[in-house]
């Protein structure tokens, strides 16, 4: 055999044994894209507001079944505001998602800054917000919107993703900020309430499509002013291909090492006798 | 892989295959036997690794300058895209030549289609250009490099554009 046929075939040795280090680690951890996109509101708590303005209009999602009828307030230890609580969106809250509307609790007169302020619904503690000096910031206005329709995966092994709605805007002020305080953004189809979105990341996934000519976009300050906007579900474009923008990492580091000092030493033997 | 790596290794070290190839008498068509290991690239953040085997027969009695055969890749990785194509077979029929001046080119050119774990989902076409490299041109076992392009279009997945992978390959061709 001659000697470049004998060092090649060293090297297809070397070079398959590498292989499995690829094989083995790469497959079993190609499956880690999806976790960007979880829902980030938790329902019942204000644990998404840090600070509230003084002229907050509180919200929260709340099980429909289970919304409160009585009186409630807000009680801080040197203060007590009795608050009215509307909860419209209940009306069209589907059993089917956990009949999940929006609840909002209007305070009678402004918080007072730099008190602690707990919910009080006539059953003892509920949650509590942080009112800050200041009064809300103004809705944001979102400008160039655009909307299109994004594939995803449709692997069984990541649970079968559909295709979702992307939508994008021009933000000109601080979206974290206005998130922060208390701000929103409620999505409505048909004048019917859909969901609730508090980044913009998150309005960047919407899912499912809703099957509608438009969709309703409500821009809802901390102290409930709105701006409304309406973008048209008809001929939207679409992704031709599927293009995956996460990153994944294959793991399996200490199989891989322990495979790799075996490879070398494989080496050292094919090649050492000269 | 393995099975595809230890038969070129038995041709290979068989008495026939460690001297220069014989004048026949009787030219019949001769077994080609290519084995490619690579990395290949397509739109994705992550590359795949790629192995293929091509066993076929050449098409004139000498050189065995031309041959056309069957080959199989199987490419693990996330190049293709999905999860599910992370282990993705693919089944082509394949046109190879290794000539040129100086029997130095190498180049193949196949189609055929792949399936991402036990699903049919794409077509395909795919080329590769090397060189081959031995200690002299007239070797039965030469070695080959080069880089590879494929387009592929993913029916299955109803995509509405074929999408291009472009790699680098390394491997044995048995002429």
């Amino acid at each position: 055999m001659d000697p470049i046929a004998r060092v090649t075939i060293k090297t297809m040795i070397i070079l398959f044994a590498t292989s499995l280090c690829a094989v083995a680690p790469a497959p079993l951890n190609a499956l880690t894209c999806a976790d960007d996109v979880s829902p980030d509101l938790e329902e019942g708590s204000f644990a998404y507001y840090r600070e509230s303005p003084e002229n907050a209009v509180l919200w929260r999602l709340e099980s429909c079944a289970n919304t409160v009828l009585f009186g409630c307030s807000l009680v801080s230890d040197d203060d007590t505001v009795t608050v009215d609580h509307s909860a419209s969106t209940c009306a069209s809250a589907d059993p089917r998602d956990g009949g999940r509307g929006l609840v909002t609790y209007r305070p009678q007169r402004l918080l007072l800054p730099g008190r602690q302020y707990t919910l009080d619904c006539g059953s003892g503690g509920g949650p509590r917000i942080e009112v800050v000096d200041g009064l809300a910031m103004a809705p944001l206005t979102l400008e160039g919107i655009e909307a299109r329709i994004r594939r995803d995966d449709h692997s069984p092994l990541c649970g079968e993703y559909d295709d979702y709605l992307e939508i994008a805007a021009e933000i000109d002020a601080d979206a974290s900020a206005f998130f922060t305080e208390g701000g929103r953004i409620d999505l409505y189809v048909r004048g019917e309430y859909l969901d609730t979105v508090t980044s913009e990341r998150r309005l960047r996934y919407v899912w499912p499509i809703p099957e509608a000519p438009e969709l309703e976009l409500r821009v809802v300050a901390s102290d409930g002013k709105t701006n409304a906007y309406l973008i048209d579900l008809v001929d939207l474009p679409r992704d031709r291909a599927y293009i995956p923008s996460c990153a994944v990492a294959p793991t399996g580091e200490a199989r891989s090492s322990l495979l790799l000092l075996a490879i070398g030493l494989l080496a050292r033997r094919l090649w050492g006798r000269r | 892989m393995a099975i595809s790596t230890l038969a070129t290794l038995l041709v290979v070290a068989s008495p026939a295959a460690q001297t220069d190839a014989p004048e026949r008498s009787d030219p019949g068509p001769r077994l080609v036997l290519g084995n490619y290991y690579g990395a290949v690239a397509g739109v994705s953040p992550w590359p795949s690794f790629e192995q293929t085997l091509m066993i076929g027969a050449s098409l004139a009695p000498r050189r065995a300058a031309a041959a056309v055969g069957y080959s199989l890749s199987i490419t693990s990785g996330l190049a293709d895209r999905y999860a599910i194509g992370s282990l993705t077979t693919r089944h082509h029929v394949t046109a190879t030549f290794a000539g040129g001046r100086r029997e130095r080119l190498f180049a193949t050119l196949g189609g055929g289609f792949a399936m991402m774990l036990i699903l049919p989902t794409s077509v395909e076409i795919e080329g590769r250009l090397g060189l081959t490299f031995a200690e002299r041109a007239d070797r039965r076992v030469v070695g080959v490099f080069g880089g590879m392009a494929r387009l592929g279009w993913n029916v299955y997945h109803r995509e509405s554009a074929p999408m291009p992978q472009l790699g680098l390959f390394l491997g044995l061709l048995l002429r």
